[in-house]
């Protein structure tokens, strides 16, 4: 048996600046790699929902986000709120089920469920990115979050 | 006498050629009344001569001429010897004497026959219609059949036959047997049968007046001596009349004393059947004593308690044995006859039967005390009842203190008005109000109860189909708590009243339980799709580095193993693991026998699951970064490390000191790796500060370990 590592040839994320918040610091670094590897600067990792409204307020241009859904015990709602309301695109990289409260309040968002190929990920990050160039001026088509039950 | 007065007969006469037509009358009992009836309503001169056939008591002086002297004019004669008969008289029959006619006399001779077989009516009829074949029957109340034969007689010879009707004959055989022999011309109520005489008498009397010549002196002579006969008559009526009466009266009286006797008879007959009855048919023993308490009387049932038969009456009640377990029989009669007051028992039978004993005084109807009466009443069946009854309240009432004594809420409300009528301690317990407060409140509102997924209405309708239902409800205690129960309810109709009866099962608990474990299902589901993420993680990261298939493995397996070491310790996840559990599951492998190769100390402090496993990893890699290129890369390198809990704005801080000693020489790396990333960023909430000194590299790693977990 030869080894050989392949890499497959990964949708550029080039240019792009992605905000991982993963509170799995092994996770969040696979991410990070994942995401360089693709092309693309990592915001992050956050490991906290503090840490990542921090990296949200600095003024960085943050182009797509990853979000695992539970921080510890914290709730990654308020992020994905702030990224909605900087019309910033994301997907949710989780174990968490479909059912999720959380999940459902943001149905339009993709969820990529854990463990995920690398390539699975990233393609996740550039439709998202791709399906919402935000723009300021359209707003409208741009997912927008059920309301809370 | 009121009638009296006419000397002479207006029409007809005695005719020594032409003897009168004769009329004879038969009469027995009875016949007194419709004799009188008959001479009443017969005119005084049809000159016909009557002849009276009564039966008589032989030796009794009869009182009858005067009786029909009162009611008629005509002379009233009691025949005695041979009499010449004249018209418009009226012949009696002598007692004991038979009457018989012989040309114009009627004679009077005594019976043939002995009493009893006498027949005077039908012997002066035979010598009637032998004497004249236009003579006249006439036959009144009477028992038996005499005159039947005789107006046979009367009827072949020519004559005319007229009968009292048996309706209104007291005694009506007499009337009865003469119709019955077929030989009766007129059939009449007395007053009528006297009219109906006259009649025939005066239509005869009519074709023969012109052939009967009439002499006035004889017609005088008859007269005169009719007077004086009369004159006679009447002074001895007089005289008789007063003893009739008053006989009539004392008659009248016996006859009413006599009724009063017979109904009297009867009365006693009838009572002493009614009481032999009684006695027989009655189910109660009853036994009758006399004063010396001797057997009076008994009825049957007494025999299954006293060895007596009806030959022993009149002998002493103690001489007999008995089935009772009682041996006061005596004593109590002896004190009912002093005392007068009834005494009751329940006494035993040998075979376990039980009677209700009463004794008390016999009374006789004057309220003299004669003896004693002793009734014995079967009550085996009713002490059975009885005791059944007892048995069965006692046991009602055990259950009853049961349910109210038990822990489980059990109640009863009325469907119809939903009143609560029953609460034991269970349901005081479970909703905190008591027994007094809860009956009368309607249940649903007191404990604001609802069906989950359903309704009342629903509730209802299953109750009122199959009586019965179960299921959840939500309910509210006093204090505000919300509960989540078990229902068993039944319904129950009593009295025309619907209740339900309802048995609880607080499953609160259990919901919050279930609850939980659904968490900790989907949290377990969490953890293993993020282990395996890091798995994932590990693999790629491991091989990023790696220079050969080994070297991969060697990474790849170690970092697992730190992993799976991490958790080793946190298989309770509520649990935290110890700080030097962690070092020495992590580093012992690398430490070796040789404890002099790792000094590890610190406080005791226990860490969560969210810490501790990160820091199994970092202390991993800290190891294998020491074997690889740090202190144990040497053979008399050493690592120390330390761990001390402090706190900064009230939460706990672990702050990490791993410090290498007495190795080779090391520099900051060139480019840092995934394990040196792991390092500085691999524990959420934490600081790492790594040195680079010429003794050997160290690293501060300080950890705010998070609120609301062991520590």
């Amino acid at each position: 048996m030869s080894w050989t590592v392949h890499c497959a040839a990964t949708p550029t994320l080039a240019g792009l600046r992605v905000l991982v918040v993963d509170d799995e610091a092994v996770i969040a670094l696979e991410i990070e790699f994942i995401l360089t590897e693709a092309g693309a600067a990592v915001a992050g990792p956050a490991v906290m929902v503090e840490e990542a409204l921090d990296l949200l307020r600095d003024g960085t241009a943050i182009s797509a986000a990853v979000l695992d859904v539970r921080l510890g015990g914290e709730s990654i709602e308020t992020v994905a709120e702030a990224l909605f309301d900087r019309q910033i695109p994301f997907v949710f990289y989780s174990g968490q089920v479909e059912t999720d409260s959380t999940l459902r309040r943001w149905p339009r968002a993709t969820l990529v469920s854990k463990p995920a190929p690398s390539r699975v990920l990233t393609e996740a990050i550039r439709q998202a990115v791709d399906a919402c160039p935000f723009s300021g001026e359209s707003a409208d088509q741009i997912d927008s979050p059920a309301p809370a039950p | 006498m009121a009638r009296g007065g006419r000397k002479t007969p207006r029409q007809g006469g005695p005719s020594r050629s032409k003897p009168p037509q004769i009329v004879g009358i038969g009469a027995s009992a009875g016949g007194v009344r419709p004799l009188q009836v008959f001479f009443e309503n017969l005119p005084e001169d049809l000159g016909l001569s009557y002849v009276v056939i009564l039966h008589l008591a032989p030796d009794v002086r009869s009182e009858l001429p005067s009786i029909l002297s009162a009611r008629t004019a005509m002379p009233v004669t009691t025949v005695d010897g041979v009499t010449e008969l004249e018209p418009d008289h009226v012949y009696v029959i002598s007692p004991d004497r038979s009457l018989r006619i012989s040309d114009h006399h009627i004679e009077s001779a005594p019976f043939d026959q002995p009493v009893g077989k006498r027949s005077a009516i039908d012997t002066f009829f035979s010598s009637l219609a032998a004497a004249q074949a236009d003579g006249f029957a006439v036959l009144l109340s009477g028992a038996g059949s005499d005159g039947a034969l005789g107006v046979k007689a009367v009827k072949e010879a020519g004559g005319i036959v007229l009968v009292q009707d048996p309706r209104e004959a007291e005694h009506p055989s007499m009337p009865n047997a003469a119709i019955g022999a077929g030989m009766v011309d007129i059939v009449l109520p007395v007053a009528e049968l006297a009219r109906r005489l006259s009649e025939l008498a005066r239509s005869q009397a009519a074709q023969i007046s012109a052939k009967l010549g009439k002499s006035d002196e004889e017609l005088r002579a008859a007269n005169e001596e009719l007077q004086s006969i009369n004159e006679e008559y009447r002074s001895t009526s007089e005289e008789l009349e007063t003893s009739k009466e008053q006989l009539q009266s004392v008659n009248e009286e016996l006859q009413t004393v006599n009724n009063e006797l017979k109904l009297k008879l009867e009365g006693v007959s009838r009572a002493n059947s009614d009481l032999q009855n009684l006695m027989a048919a009655t189910d109660v023993g009853s036994l009758f004593l006399d004063p010396a308490l001797r057997i009076r009387r008994f009825t049957p049932r007494l025999t299954d308690l006293f060895n007596i038969t009806a030959s022993d009456e009149g002998r002493p009640i103690t001489d007999f044995t008995h089935q009772l377990d009682y041996d006061g029989l005596t004593a109590d009669a002896t004190a009912v006859l002093r005392n007068l007051t009834p005494i009751e028992r329940e006494v035993q039978t040998r075979t376990h039967s039980w009677y209700l004993m009463r004794l008390r005084p016999y009374r006789t109807i004057d309220d003299r005390i004669d003896g004693v009466v002793a009734t014995f009443v079967d009550i085996t069946e009713r002490r059975r009842v009885n005791q059944a009854l007892l048995d069965s309240e006692a046991r009602v009432r055990q259950e009853t203190r049961l349910v109210e004594l038990a822990h489980t809420p059990i109640f009863v409300w009325d469907l119809d008005s939903g009143a609560v009528v029953q609460w034991n301690r269970g349901s005081e317990e479970l909703y905190g109000y008591s027994r007094e407060h809860a009956i009368g409140q309607r249940k649903n509102l007191l404990l604001k109860t609802s069906v989950p997924g359903s309704s009342f209405e629903a509730v209802s309708a299953v109750l009122a189909q199959n009586g019965r239902w179960s299921g959840e409800l939500l309910q509210r205690a006093r204090d505000g708590r919300e509960l989540t129960v078990e229902s068993a309810i039944e319904l129950v109709e009593m009295d025309g009243r619907r209740f339900v009866m309802e048995s609880i099962r607080d499953i609160t608990e259990r919901k919050v339980w279930e609850r939980r474990q659904e968490m900790m299902v989907s949290e377990l589901s969490h953890r293993v799709k993020n282990t395996l993420a890091v798995v994932q993680s590990f693999v790629a990261q491991s091989l990023r580095g790696a220079q050969s298939p080994e070297e991969f493995t060697e990474r790849f397996e170690g970092r697992l193993a730190a992993l799976a070491k991490a958790h080793k310790l946190l298989v309770d996840p509520w649990k935290g693991a110890d700080v030097e559990a962690l070092v020495r599951e992590q580093l012992a492998a690398y430490a070796g026998p040789a404890a002099e190769r790792l000094t590890a100390r610190g406080d005791a402090m226990s860490l969560p699951a969210d810490v501790a496993v990160p820091l199994g990893l970092v202390l991993h890699e800290l190891a294998t970064n020491a074997v690889k290129y740090g202190a144990w890369s040497s053979p008399k390198g050493r690592v120390e490390l330390t761990w001390t809990r402090s706190e900064r704005h009230g939460k706990p801080i672990l702050t990490v000191t791993w410090r290498e000693l007495d190795g080779p020489l090391v520099s900051k790396p060139q480019r840092t790796g995934f394990g040196s990333r792991l390092i500085s960023k691999g524990l959420p909430h934490s600081r790492v500060r790594s040195e680079f000194l010429s003794e050997g590299v160290a690293y501060t790693i300080e950890i705010e370990v998070p609120e609301g977990m062991p520590a």
